[in-house]
């Protein structure tokens, strides 16, 4: 209980200090009176916008109002598109959370089959290339990935579209792109792990007791499966808050990540703040899921923290 | 014995194991392939299907960004003028070759008194809604657009516009602040939206020759073709804007044969695509110094140094591949009104900028370069060159890359203002008047000088309505701005280039727009 209580207090804390970091930097930034009107808005206008947004207040008020708003799920109204943020940051999230669902399903299996593959023969011909493509994965940017794609298969070969949204053949590509670094980290972390586990005494007694092979790497799947999916779950985070972006912009994916490159180009404030906003609270309440997994597949996880605090 | 059998039957184990070992491999392998078969089968089919549902008489268009709304009023990026334009419609607007013409004014709008021009509506226009256009439809529309509540982007350059009045259902007086020679081309700006839809920033009721049929608000809008456009029926029926905001992915795209035309070519993509044109109109690329006394670039000698030190041949040449022309005088490009082909010049000769320099006293005297790296292309090239230029000639320059509002801060003297800032702009009413109003004019924020000769000037150039007396005028200015500097001219380009498919034909007008109307299939 001290575990999750602990976790509890570290997320709203963050979420905290985010709220904190977003209503600051943006005021830091510039005013945003002038970020939204034209250079030669008179004077009025501007006083009457700052009115309106609620800027003319002191500082501590306006903070006090933005996490009123923030409770209630009121992000306001972007002045670009004239709308409520919310609904167009959740309309593009749930755009983004398919693609990386889609590439994190990828990467998981070309992951876990090449690390197993490896795994199996350490030292061996596959073992090698298997690593030499893992690096290789890992160390191509993504932007540059993505294009290359794009030149292969929807410029060359015609058999894909380059970008944009609307079949499952929009998908391939950003998911390809998106799953293959990924699929690399993790072909590597498996490899690792699994090939520790199979030098373990309860694997030569499978072996011993002649258990077929698929058992064997069952199980030693499973032993290591915490470590896994710890890699797993964060790589998702890092995939859905950063690197989503680059693959978003190159694929015209509508998702959070182009809707963050937009609204910079947009100067839309009130959107970015938005945007900032969920998705640092998405991080923290995924990041204490994770936790609470872990806790729940090995109670060791807080065993070790309930002992140092004790 | 034992052992040899022991031996023996690990062999026999090990064997076993690689046998089971290479049919695990194999069962991978073919996991690994099966998928991949899946996911490119999946693609491929849906490809087909996607094939299927495209129109062959719909054009396909790249923009370079998503529509905010669809509020004619408010917004002014191009790539949202790039689709505005097909929708909605102004009084006035250019032609491909700079001349202002009626749209939906029935003629020329007519001087009645000074501050006061009568227009002439066109009749039996209607919006997409079936709302009439008239007298009352063009009132609502100027008088909102006008209103700084409305935040306008382009409200600058309406804000001499003082009033509008009724004279009948199809005549309007529209009024200004003292002559406005320039008001008809402001005109061009307003675009008109259906009045009862000025509340709803999504509905995007104009009188084009397009109307909106299906918005997917990040991806693409579809336009079809309005069945009661008052002007011809245009040969394409609908068109496609696809978003796409990376250059690479719009070349891509058209390569590829999903988009037919792409905005903002970049000049590296040129040689790459089937077909690609500029626009006839330009933009200036210019140094801006502070001509303040107490730095460097306040010595009038310092400034001619610099453009004697840049190579303005080389960056037209090396930088835009060609496309760019130098600048003579002022940045004012030809095929605005009042430039003046006459104008002097400074020719590159570094070791005669290095003795102006010595000259002034300026050796090693700060020069801080404000520019804005991603605002322009080429722009943070055209720095760096700068930079080299002008310090082989003794100044000590420092290069401050401030994006975003920080460099328009900057611009504007909000924040400190530097020896020199890099400016790129257009001119939008390809009139001197806008853009030495802007950098030359002593009232302007964005110059430093105080020059009264050269106001007094620039300020009879838009007080009287004679064009030969005007010419005559931005001649004795521009004189003037070369021959003390108030600005570094640098090169003239073509302010927007597209790419196109084999299928398309269409030569685009004076700013590259992508009027569907004036596009169709070969």
């Amino acid at each position: 209980m001290y575990f999750i209580a602990s976790r509890l207090v570290q997320g709203l804390a963050v979420i905290g200090t985010i709220l904190v970091v977003v209503f600051f930097a943006i005021r830091v930034a510039g005013d945003p009176v002038d970020i939204i009107l034209p250079l030669n808005a008179s004077e009025e206008t501007r006083e009457e916008l700052r009115r309106q947004l609620g800027l003319d207040q002191p500082l501590l008020v306006q903070f006090a109002r933005f996490l009123e708003d923030m409770l209630k799920l009121d992000f306001g109204n972007s002045y670009v598109r004239r709308t409520p943020a919310l609904p167009v940051v959740l309309e593009r999230f749930e755009n983004t959370v398919q693609l990386v669902g889609m590439s994190m399903a990828v990467a998981i299996i070309l992951g876990l089959v090449v690390g197993v593959v490896a795994a199996l023969r350490p030292g061996g011909l596959l073992d090698k290339a298997s690593v030499a493509l893992s690096l290789i994965s890992v160390s191509v940017p993504q932007f540059w990935l993505g294009l290359v794609l794009i030149l292969i298969f929807a410029v060359g070969l015609g058999v894909l579209p380059s970008s944009g949204t609307g079949s499952l053949s929009h998908t391939v590509l950003p998911v390809i792109t998106l799953a293959l670094p990924p699929a690399g980290r993790f072909a590597v972390i498996s490899r690792q792990a699994i090939s520790e586990e199979l030098t373990k005494d309860y694997i030569r007694m499978d072996r011993a007791r002649g258990l077929p092979n698929w058992r064997v790497i069952h199980h030693a799947l499973r032993a290591t499966s915490v470590s896994i999916m710890a890699v797993v779950g964060y790589e998702a985070i890092y995939t859905l808050a950063g690197h989503s972006v680059i693959v978003e912009t190159v694929f015209a994916w509508p998702g959070i990540g182009a809707l963050v490159t937009e609204s910079l180009g947009q100067r839309d404030f009130v959107m970015i703040q938005a945007v900032v906003a969920f998705i640092g609270v998405f991080v923290v309440v995924l990041s204490l899921l994770l936790d609470l997994l872990y806790f729940a597949a090995d109670p060791r996880t807080s065993m070790g923290e309930a002992g140092a605090k004790s | 014995m034992e052992e040899g059998s022991r031996m023996t039957e690990s062999g026999i184990s090990r064997a076993a194991g690689a046998r089971r070992s290479r049919d695990r491999s194999t069962r991978y392998r073919g996991l690994v392939l099966a998928s991949l078969a899946v996911l490119v089968s999946a693609g491929c089919s849906a490809t087909s299907g996607t094939d299927e549902e495209g129109d062959p008489d719909t054009i396909g268009i790249a923009v370079s960004s998503s529509l905010p709304n669809l509020d004619a009023h408010i917004p002014s990026a191009s790539p949202v003028m790039d689709v505005f334009d097909n929708i909605f419609e102004q009084l006035y607007d250019f032609e491909g070759d700079g001349t202002l013409v009626p749209e939906l004014a029935a003629e020329l709008p007519d001087q009645v008194e000074e501050g006061r021009w009568r227009v002439t509506l066109r009749e039996g226009v209607t919006f997409h809604n079936g709302e009439p256009f008239d007298a009352d439809a063009a009132i609502a529309n100027i008088e909102r657009m006008t209103d700084p509540e409305t935040a306008a982007d382009f409200l600058d350059l309406i804000s001499t516009i003082s009033g509008v009045e009724r004279v009948d259902d199809y005549t309007i007086d529209i009024l200004s602040d003292g002559l406005d020679v320039v008001l008809p081309s402001r005109l061009s700006y307003i675009r008109m939206m259906a009045p009862s839809t000025f509340e709803d920033p999504e509905a995007g009721i104009g009188t084009g020759p397009y109307e909106v049929d299906a918005w997917d608000k990040a991806s693409s809008i579809t336009l079809t073709s309005y069945d009661d456009y008052w002007g011809e029926t245009p040969p394409i029926s609908a068109a496609k804007f696809v978003f796409l905001e990376e250059p690479g992915t719009r070349v891509a795209a058209l390569l590829s044969g999903e988009v037919d035309v792409i905005m903002g070519l970049s000049p590296d993509d040129q040689d790459r695509v089937p077909h690609w044109a500029n626009s006839s109109d330009k933009a200036v690329v210019l140094a801006q110094p502070n001509v303040a006394e107490g730095v460097a670039t306040g010595d009038v000698r310092v400034r001619r140094a610099m453009m004697h030190a840049m190579d303005r041949d080389a960056i037209a040449n090396e930088l835009y591949g060609g496309s760019a022309e130098v600048l003579n005088g002022a940045p004012i490009a030809e095929g605005w009104f009042g430039f003046d082909p006459d104008a002097g010049t400074y020719e590159y000769d570094p070791e005669l900028a290095a003795d102006l320099v010595r000259e002034a006293g300026a050796e090693g005297e700060k020069v801080r370069i404000v520019y804005d790296a991603g605002r322009w292309p080429r722009i943070a090239e055209i720095t760096q060159v700068l930079e080299a230029a002008w310090s082989d000639i003794g100044l000590d320059v420092e290069l401050d890359n401030q994006p975003g509002e920080a460099w328009v801060d900057t611009l504007l003297g909000v924040s400190e203002r530097p020896e020199i800032i890099m400016v790129q702009t257009t001119n939008e009413f390809r009139d001197a008047s806008l853009t030495a109003d802007k950098y030359m004019h002593p009232d302007s924020d964005r110059t430093t000088q105080e020059d009264p000769e050269l106001a007094r000037i620039l300020d009879a150039a838009i007080a009287t309505s004679d064009v030969a007396e005007r010419e005559e005028l931005y001649a004795q200015a521009i004189a003037i701005m070369h021959d003390r500097v108030y600005s570094l001219p640098i090169v003239s380009e073509p302010s927007a280039t597209v790419g196109m498919s084999d299928r398309v034909d269409w030569t685009p007008g004076v700013e590259a727009r992508p009027v569907v109307a004036n596009m169709s299939f070969k």
